[in-house]
């Protein structure tokens, strides 16, 4: 038999047909699928993202919140106020140290009401200053109290200021609680978010990391991100750190003078997505499984129908070459088997009508 | 001779007239003072003092008032300082009488007096000397909203407004003054008060001030307010 070209056997017609329709019906599946999941995972973390930025305000307000009352109290201690009107340095700072050990404080400052430093348990031997962030206290001076995250001496503290009254206010009291990787852990537990707070000095420095969830080696790409402006404040951008792709959100904390505060809260897209990477797997594997057993199965039906039509070929072909011995054998009830018993029929009848027809003639 | 005494009989009855008008002059006066805020309302609890001005030395205090040992009290009452506001001498000895049925710890950390005392329940505390001259803030320990202020003079002359923003100084030798007022809410000093007033021999002197006054730190108002 003479080889034919590949599309001009039926067998291949059959299988090229109904393997393209299938690759054709579960691509374009795959497709739709594919893209629905993906934008749901977005948006689905878009919004994770918004609610862990609106958890992330709640916590902080609420942890101010507590530390003021906390605050507030302290500075109600009369012997607190005795030790400020002793108006004795060493007494004073001795209290202050005392009462901030109370709630785990980090820093006490005690600022007058014309706005000085007068002391600091970091420095006690520090001489009066303007205090850096007068900002701060004329909120306090407006709210009665008042809080902030501020870059102090190196370091971010979450300060709150309450007043020292004597009754009367006669000065202020800011206490203040160190913000490190511990507390944005803490921060990441709850709004399940990494957290990276930076500080921006100003004058073109590189931003100062101040605590972060991130790996070490985040850190300066994350700082790097934060300097491209890529970040847009309070919406969600996406960006790439070590090939890996995160959604974030910038926050302003505070800004005074030249230091700025800003909080990155990000989530990795890719780790997000992974439920449906997988999704993703499972669907190209169930291609391929459907594809080999369409294949097969093709190749077999295929076989089922063309098998017999080649032997009924054949022996006609031997009928024509005068030969009525080649019997087609039967081996099925279906159609084709029909067929063959009625080939097989005529082929029998055939010598018997000649034999007549040659005595005739 | 006749023309010399003469002369000598005039200032005679120069120096006559001269006596006749000093012994009118230990004649005491009285200064009538109204202390209204900014808007005109009358402003109580301020204290209006006096004191004699430089050159006129014949109205120096009386030396009798800081010979003798003044003393005067507060009463704690209903979780209140009353008076709210006390003016006193310098000098002056001020104990405290607790007509309430809990303990009170009274506390002051201002720099013109320093003190600490427990007063028992219907008790009243030792005295308490204010020898410096200043306002003295006091509050209680445990009663974050009690207030009082002790405002302690060099003069013998003061007195507190009553609700009618009035007041009066009493016992004033005749002279020249300077009248002022202090406030706990004002929000000038006493000295950009001040009145100069002369109570002349016909009649007592009036003066009335308008003085600025901080909204929120009005002593009644900060006791009712703070909780």
């Amino acid at each position: 038999m003479p080889t034919m070209p590949l599309l001009r056997s039926f067998q291949s017609r059959l299988l090229f047909f109904f393997v393209g329709l299938y690759i054709l019906a579960q691509v374009l599946a795959f497709l739709a699928v594919d893209s629905a999941s993906t934008q749901t995972a977005r948006v689905h973390i878009n919004d994770e993202l918004t609610l862990g930025g609106k958890v992330f305000d709640q916590v902080i307000q609420s942890r101010s919140e507590q530390l003021l009352l906390a605050s507030e109290a302290l500075t109600g201690d009369l012997g607190f106020k005795s030790a400020f009107g002793s108006r004795d340095r060493p007494t004073l700072l001795s209290a202050m140290k005392n009462h901030a050990a109370r709630i785990n404080a980090d820093v006490m400052l005690l600022i007058s009401l014309d706005r000085t430093l007068i002391a600091n348990t970091l420095h006690p031997k520090a001489r009066l200053k303007p205090f850096p962030y007068p900002r701060l206290i004329k909120a306090a001076e407006q709210a009665g109290r008042a809080s902030a995250i501020a870059f102090f001496e190196g370091r971010l503290y979450r300060f709150v200021v309450v007043p020292l009254r004597a009754p009367l206010p006669v000065a202020w009291v800011i206490v203040g609680f160190s913000i490190d990787d511990a507390m944005a852990q803490d921060l990441k537990r709850l709004t399940s978010l990494d957290v990276t707070f930076f500080v921006e000095a100003g004058g073109g420095r590189p931003p100062i990391l101040a605590a972060s969830t991130l790996a070490g080696d985040l850190h300066q790409e994350l700082g790097a991100v934060l300097r491209s402006a890529a970040l847009v404040t309070h919406g969600t951008t996406e960006f790439t750190m070590q090939e890996e792709t995160f959604l974030g959100l910038s926050r302003d904390l505070s800004r005074e003078g030249d230091s700025h505060v800003t909080v990155i809260l990000q989530r990795s897209l890719d780790a997000a997505l992974q439920p449906f990477y997988q999704l993703r797997r499972t669907l190209v594997l169930l291609f391929g499984g459907g594809l080999a057993a369409l294949l097969s199965g093709g190749i077999v039906i295929a076989t089922m129908v063309t098998k017999p039509v080649r032997m009924l070929a054949e022996s006609a072909h031997s009928i024509e070459q005068g030969d009525y011995s080649r019997v087609v054998p039967v081996d099925r009830q279906d159609e084709f088997g029909r067929l063959s018993n009625a080939f097989n029929l005529m082929q029998e009848a055939i010598p018997q009508r000649e034999v007549p027809i040659r005595y005739q003639a | 001779m006749l023309s010399f005494h003469i002369k000598q009989r005039d200032v005679l009855f120069i120096i006559l007239a001269v006596v006749l008008l000093f012994s009118g002059s230990a004649c005491t006066k009285t200064v009538h003072a109204l202390v209204q805020d900014e808007n005109g309302n009358p402003v109580q609890n301020a204290v209006v003092f006096a004191a004699a001005t430089q050159s006129g030395d014949q109205a120096q205090p009386s030396v009798t008032g800081t010979v003798t040992e003044k003393r005067d009290s507060i009463e704690l009452r209903n979780q209140k300082i009353i008076p709210s506001v006390l003016p006193v001498q310098i000098g002056t000895s001020v104990s405290f009488l607790n007509r309430d049925a809990i303990q009170y710890r009274i506390y002051s950390i201002s720099p013109a007096k320093q003190f600490e005392l427990m007063i028992e329940k219907g008790g009243s505390s030792s005295c308490v000397v204010f020898d410096k001259p200043g306002v003295v803030v006091m509050g209680s320990a445990n009663n974050d909203h009690m207030i009082g202020y002790i405002y302690a003079l060099k003069t013998p002359w003061f007195a507190r407004t009553g609700t009618d923003g009035k007041a009066a100084l009493r016992d004033l030798p005749q002279g020249t003054y300077d009248v002022r007022v202090w406030h706990p809410a004002m929000k000038c000093p006493p000295e950009a008060t001040t009145k100069r007033v002369a109570p002349s021999s016909q009649g007592d002197a009036n003066v009335k001030f308008a003085i600025p006054l901080q909204a929120a730190q009005n002593p009644e108002r900060a006791a009712a307010g703070e909780k």
